[in-house]
């Protein structure tokens, strides 16, 4: 055992860390693939006509660009701003060693993106799915990323010219940026005649030669893109191996001695006598307080914040949903100004504004904008509105998870109070339902409105009707996110074993799921609710299953309350 | 509050935190738990407050096992870390209020103390200021007006005499945690200095890479810290 202790190998079989990064890894390189393709889908590369068109290129060329730009952000961020980098500047550490640092941790990041390279690759390949065509696509991403990697580089070019050539990469990615909307709206109303027009692709197959990208996937047939391929991975080679020199090199070589000294002119001081430097005085004790007083204080604190609470009338309706315990214990944990109500009034005079408006817009802008485009926009803005000031999206009770600080690891604050998991239960879902009704009691309205202004009385009912099915499987889901922020906020023990993070992540989620997703299907569509009477009370079991799951672990002794994983040797 | 640990353990990765510790606190004593920086103490607090499970053992208070979800067993304790748990955005008053609310205890049963104890900290005239406006000194100080309030059965303190507070601040700390001992109540607190732990406490327990390797009356201790010059370090390493 002290020999596998030595070469660290777990003692144990039960070491749960692996899980953990096997899931990192896996929700990492998962969402790099669903970003990197819901990328190529919004540039309008899903459909034949936009894949054919030149602007293709343009379109690629501009997403590999957009991630080298960011990326290098990133990487200048690590040099210059990081709290890490912070520190070592100021320790007698060479400014090589500083610099060498920043670009290994950086280079190492940067594999992350790899996936995301070898999925631009495949789209401009064509999607195509044949197993010949792997090994392509896989080149491919990997020139495409070191070509990235190469252009984080550019300030490295001499006499100012890897600032112009920035500046014209950023005014590439700002067109860029405007045709990737361009064709998202395209992509959704092909009918509105939102096609690209012949001029957009002629402009784009020129510009996205300006574009590294480019250069690289057309080096196999263009002698001249092959040439600046090369040209730009040895430079990029080049400049990433001789940076920690150039820039670290140049901060170690300055001697602060050989500055010159800032000369402060001053006129002499009138020194004084050192018995007159100190003079003590008198500081008059406060008055004494009686216990009277003391208590009054006290009392009036406590009135106060109550009072606090009952700012407006979903306030008051959240109080009255509340036991006496809870009573006391929201307004610890929601913190001194919900703000509800005055949200909510907010939202009010927001959404009678644009209804007027779309009103006013629907009899008098058609002449200038599509009516089709117009009833887009006026039944998304307001919904919008609606939820985002008053749906009640998060647990409602942030004090609760506040980290603190204790010792070598932090802890959310209620651990450090006789606070239990499902006191915040209770609280946060009546805090939900209080929100929720607020919620439903605009957007009922809004909804209404809506239907009438665009012609559609008898969808009313229907459309009322899914709201008020989205909000009660909203409140049944609920008990589900309040486990993810207990989650986030606590550590498994060493009790924990590998098949209980299966249960959690892998089982109860899709118990949850099928239910849900009928729920939503039924709502969306309308079609059969009387799935409803099953799918919705299965939900809210399935959901308060995932947070019991997580309670017996806690009342079991196998969490630890910490935020922090606590530092290995 | 009779505390009882049964071959507790906790891990962190390949480190022993605590390893097998077996420990019988005796009620109506104040303990301190001394040893060398990461011996295991803040870990030992930490797990009695019950923000940390055990990887092995039992912890039982007056016989019963101790899992942080019995809030009945919960409310007997309070925990103050090195940083003591209060609503920064609240007035002092405000934390007294809720922290009595919290406990269920009430305020006006402790009136005279808690003047008594505001008066001499100075804290009585900043009762109607924010906690996040005062120094680390004084916000330990306006914690034992809350500690005061809530007269908990076991107090669990990291690190007081580390806290910032003055020597009345830390004066005050030592008579409250006497009354308390006295009404029946069990105080632990950690700390690294061995004269001071010798000098305020019942009993003294010296953990070392997370195993006691002493555990004495505080009289006992001084003798060992007189005995030789290196008494103190001799006591932190445990050796007799």
């Amino acid at each position: 055992m002290a020999a596998a202790a030595l070469n660290g190998t777990a003692m144990e079989l039960r070491d749960l860390r692996l899980w953990p990064r096997i899931k990192g890894a896996l929700k990492f390189v998962g969402w790099e693939a669903v970003l990197s393709i819901c990328l190529c889908m919004l540039a309008g590369l899903s459909i034949p006509q936009f894949r054919a068109a030149a602007w293709r290129d343009f379109m690629l060329a501009g997403a590999v660009m957009m991630t080298s730009r960011l990326s290098g952000q990133q990487f200048h961020w690590l040099l210059n701003s990081s709290p890490t980098t912070n520190v070592l500047w100021h320790l007698p550490v060479a400014g090589r060693d500083i610099c060498r640092w920043a670009r290994l941790i950086y280079l190492r990041g940067s594999l992350n993106l790899l996936p995301r390279m070898t999925v631009v690759a495949w789209a401009w390949l064509g999607f195509p799915l044949v197993e010949t065509a792997w090994m392509n696509i896989l080149w491919s991403g990997i020139m495409l990323w070191l070509i990235m990697l190469a252009c984080v580089q550019h300030h490295s070019l001499p006499l100012g010219a890897g600032r112009l050539l920035g500046k014209i990469w950023n005014v590439t990615l700002a067109i860029w940026g405007g045709l990737v909307v361009y064709a998202w709206v395209g992509n959704k109303h092909p009918s509105h005649g939102l096609l690209p027009p012949a001029w957009v692709s002629q402009v784009c197959a020129p510009v996205s030669w300006v574009l590294p990208a480019q250069w690289v996937m057309h080096a196999r047939e263009n002698q001249i893109a092959l040439v600046l391929t090369l040209v730009c991975l040895v430079a990029g080679g080049l400049f990433w191996w001789r940076f920690p020199d150039a820039l670290g090199g140049a901060y170690d070589q300055l001697d602060t001695e050989a500055l010159p000294a800032i000369e402060i002119e001053t006129e002499e001081p009138a020194y004084a006598e050192a018995e007159d430097l100190a003079r003590p005085v008198a500081v008059p004790e406060p008055p004494a307080m009686e216990a009277v007083q003391v208590l009054a204080c006290i009392q009036q604190a406590a009135a106060n914040e109550t009072s606090l609470v009952r700012e407006g009338w979903i306030e008051k309706l959240l109080l009255s949903l509340l036991n006496e315990r809870d009573r006391m214990l929201g307004p610890i944990l929601v913190g001194l100004h919900a703000g509800w109500t005055g949200r909510w009034w907010k939202a009010v005079r927001i959404c009678t504004l644009l209804l007027l408006t779309s009103y006013a817009l629907l009899a008098f802008g058609t002449r200038w904008i599509k009516a089709e485009t117009l009833e887009v926009w006026i039944v998304i803005v307001p919904l919008l509105v609606v939820v985002g000031y008053t749906f009640p999206v998060s647990n409602s009770i942030p004090l609760a998870m506040l980290s603190w600080p204790s010792g070598q690891h932090g802890m959310p604050l209620f651990a450090g109070l006789p606070i239990s998991m499902r006191d915040l239960l209770r609280v946060s879902l009546r805090i939900t339902v209080a929100r929720m009704v607020a919620c439903l009691a605009l957007a009922l309205p809004v909804i209404a409105g809506l239907c009438v202004l665009l012609d559609h009385p008898k969808a009313i009912p229907a459309m009322l009707g899914t709201a008020v099915i989205l909000a009660i499987s909203w409140r049944c889901i609920r008990p589900v996110f309040i486990y993810y922020r207990l989650q986030q906020v606590s550590r498994p023990g060493r009790r924990h074993r590998l098949w209980h993070a299966c249960a959690d992540l892998l089982i109860l989620p899709i118990a949850l799921a099928i239910p849900f997703s009928v729920i939503l299907s039924v709502a969306v569509f309308q079609a059969q609710p009387e799935w409803l009477a099953v799918s919705l009370p299965l939900t809210a079991c399935c959901a308060r299953a995932v947070y019991a799951v997580f309670h017996w672990r806690v009342r079991a002794q196998k969490v630890d309350w910490t935020r922090d994983p606590p530092m290995q040797p | 509050m009779h505390i009882e640990l049964n071959d507790l353990s906790k891990r962190f990765g390949n480190t022993n935190a605590l390893d097998h510790v077996n420990l019988n606190v005796p009620p109506s004593s104040i303990i301190a738990v001394l040893g060398e920086n990461g011996a295991g103490k803040s870990t030992l607090l930490s797990l009695l407050a019950g923000v940390l499970a055990p990887d092995q053992g039992l912890i039982r208070f007056d016989g019963q096992t101790f899992s942080r979800e019995n809030l009945e067993l919960r409310k007997r304790l309070l925990f103050t870390p090195d940083v003591p748990v209060m609503f920064m955005e609240r007035s002092i008053a405000a934390n007294i209020a809720t922290f009595a609310a919290l406990y269920g205890t009430r305020v006006e049963d402790h009136e005279a103390e808690l003047t008594q104890l505001l008066e001499e900290t100075g804290i009585a005239a900043l009762l109607n200021r924010s906690a996040m406006s005062l120094s680390r000194g004084q916000l330990w100080k306006a914690f034992m007006a809350c500690a005061a309030t809530v007269e908990p059965e076991l107090w669990l303190v990291d690190e007081p005499f580390a806290s910032g507070m003055d020597v009345i601040g830390m004066g005050v700390f030592r008579r409250l945690a006497r009354k308390l001992a006295d009404g029946g109540g069990t105080i632990i607190y950690t700390t690294q200095m061995v004269d001071l732990a010798a000098d305020f406490s019942d009993h003294i327990c010296v953990l070392r890479q997370g195993r006691i390797v002493l555990w004495e009356t505080s009289s006992k201790v001084q003798e060992m810290i007189r005995a030789t010059p290196e008494g103190q370090e001799h006591v932190l390493r445990g050796l007799r």
